[in-house]
């Protein structure tokens, strides 16, 4: 009779284990080393300064903050989004087909790497894997004001 | 055959271990009543109440204190272009909402801290933005800023003032203060940490079943 004192001590290991999917742990969504060494500072950077509004999940607040994860405004610009973080946003914009007209704030105090070390988080996890952006990427992007901003 | 029992206890074991401790006992369900209280003259104890007040809501509709005289409220102080801790404060308090907008007893008191700005109109369109349709159960306050600095500092004993070294220009604290239908404080949560609103949504039942 081992067998079920075998398996009932397995069910005693998980059964007070905590949640821990990729769903929750996006790092654990990240294979690659050189981004994973820009997305670890990244998700830090991310849910300090924009996880108040657009939430740890990317979801944004229902129809006044737009989402970020599976959003087709933040997928279709890499560089767009760059902007957006050094330098704000006011005005309405459409994301996903639905209207959202909230001033987001600029991060003057943001350095290229830390936004680059941000959106290489951002791009590499929730299904996407766009690989690193660099410091440099960050500084030529920063450099002209895009098209459809 | 021992094993069997053993297994049988093991299982029970398991199936026990998880339960948080604070659920366990009834009796530690009474919620105590916050802030400063003196005995009066006939040895009466005074306790710490919210003082009068009256704001106007996103739906232009005047709010008292005597309007809150019996029914359970959650406060908070809040502004709509702030950019730090408000909105994950919404996404909680949003949480509160959904679970006890259908209690005609339940309030929830959402003041602005930059009034001037968040006008009936500016409250109204966050308010549906946000999904809460009417002022039946969630009200958005605006009101003379002097006002609610005033009540927010000496009613709910949070911090609410303005300052220009802080990101969007106020300064407050994002408690959920948790009132009695005799505008006492019975609760403070952090209403940025879901586990403290969780507590904050455990708790509010002990006060409406009165």
């Amino acid at each position: 009779m081992r067998i079920p004192i075998y398996l009932t001590s397995l069910l005693l290991a998980f059964s007070c284990a905590p949640k821990a999917s990729s769903e929750e742990n996006t790092l654990a969504q990240i294979s690659d080393p050189a981004v994973m060494q820009y997305a670890i500072p990244g998700k830090a950077l991310y849910e300090s300064h924009c996880g108040n509004c657009h939430q740890a999940n990317g979801e944004g607040l229902a129809k006044l903050i737009p989402p970020i994860r599976d959003a087709d405004y933040f997928k279709a610009s890499i560089p767009r989004t760059a902007w957006i973080i050094r330098h704000g946003q006011t005005g309405e914009i459409n994301v996903n087909g639905e209207k959202y007209n909230q001033a987001m704030p600029p991060n003057p105090n943001l350095k290229p790497l830390e936004i680059a070390q941000i959106t290489t988080y951002l791009y590499n996890i929730w299904g996407m894997e766009e690989g690193v952006i660099s410091g440099n990427d960050i500084e030529s992007y920063l450099k002209n004001r895009p098209d459809s901003y | 055959m021992k094993t069997p029992s053993i297994f049988l206890g093991l299982v029970l074991l398991g199936a026990i271990s998880c339960k948080p401790a604070s659920e366990n006992s009834i009796g530690s369900s009474e919620l105590p009543i916050l802030g400063e209280r003196y005995a009066d003259e006939n040895q009466d104890t005074v306790y710490h109440e919210i003082a009068d007040f009256a704001f106007v809501n996103q739906m232009g509709d005047t709010v008292t204190k005597a309007d809150m005289a019996g029914k359970i409220y959650v406060a908070d102080f809040f502004f709509t272009s702030c950019p730090t801790i408000c909105p994950i404060m919404k996404k909680e308090m949003l949480r509160v909402y959904e679970d006890y907008k259908s209690d005609p007893n339940f309030k929830i008191l959402s003041h602005s801290l930059d009034p001037t700005f968040d006008t009936q109109a500016v409250l109204k369109d966050y308010a549906e933005k946000l999904g809460v349709s009417d002022a039946s159960t969630w009200n958005f306050l605006t009101g003379d800023q002097e006002k609610i600095f005033e009540i927010g500092q000496t009613s709910y004993l949070t911090t609410a003032m303005a300052d220009q070294l802080e990101p969007g220009g106020f300064l407050h604290s994002g408690a959920f203060l948790l009132v009695d239908g005799n505008g006492r404080i019975r609760g403070v949560y952090d209403g940025t940490k879901s586990d403290q609103v969780d507590r904050l949504i455990s708790d509010i039942p002990k006060l409406l079943e009165k």
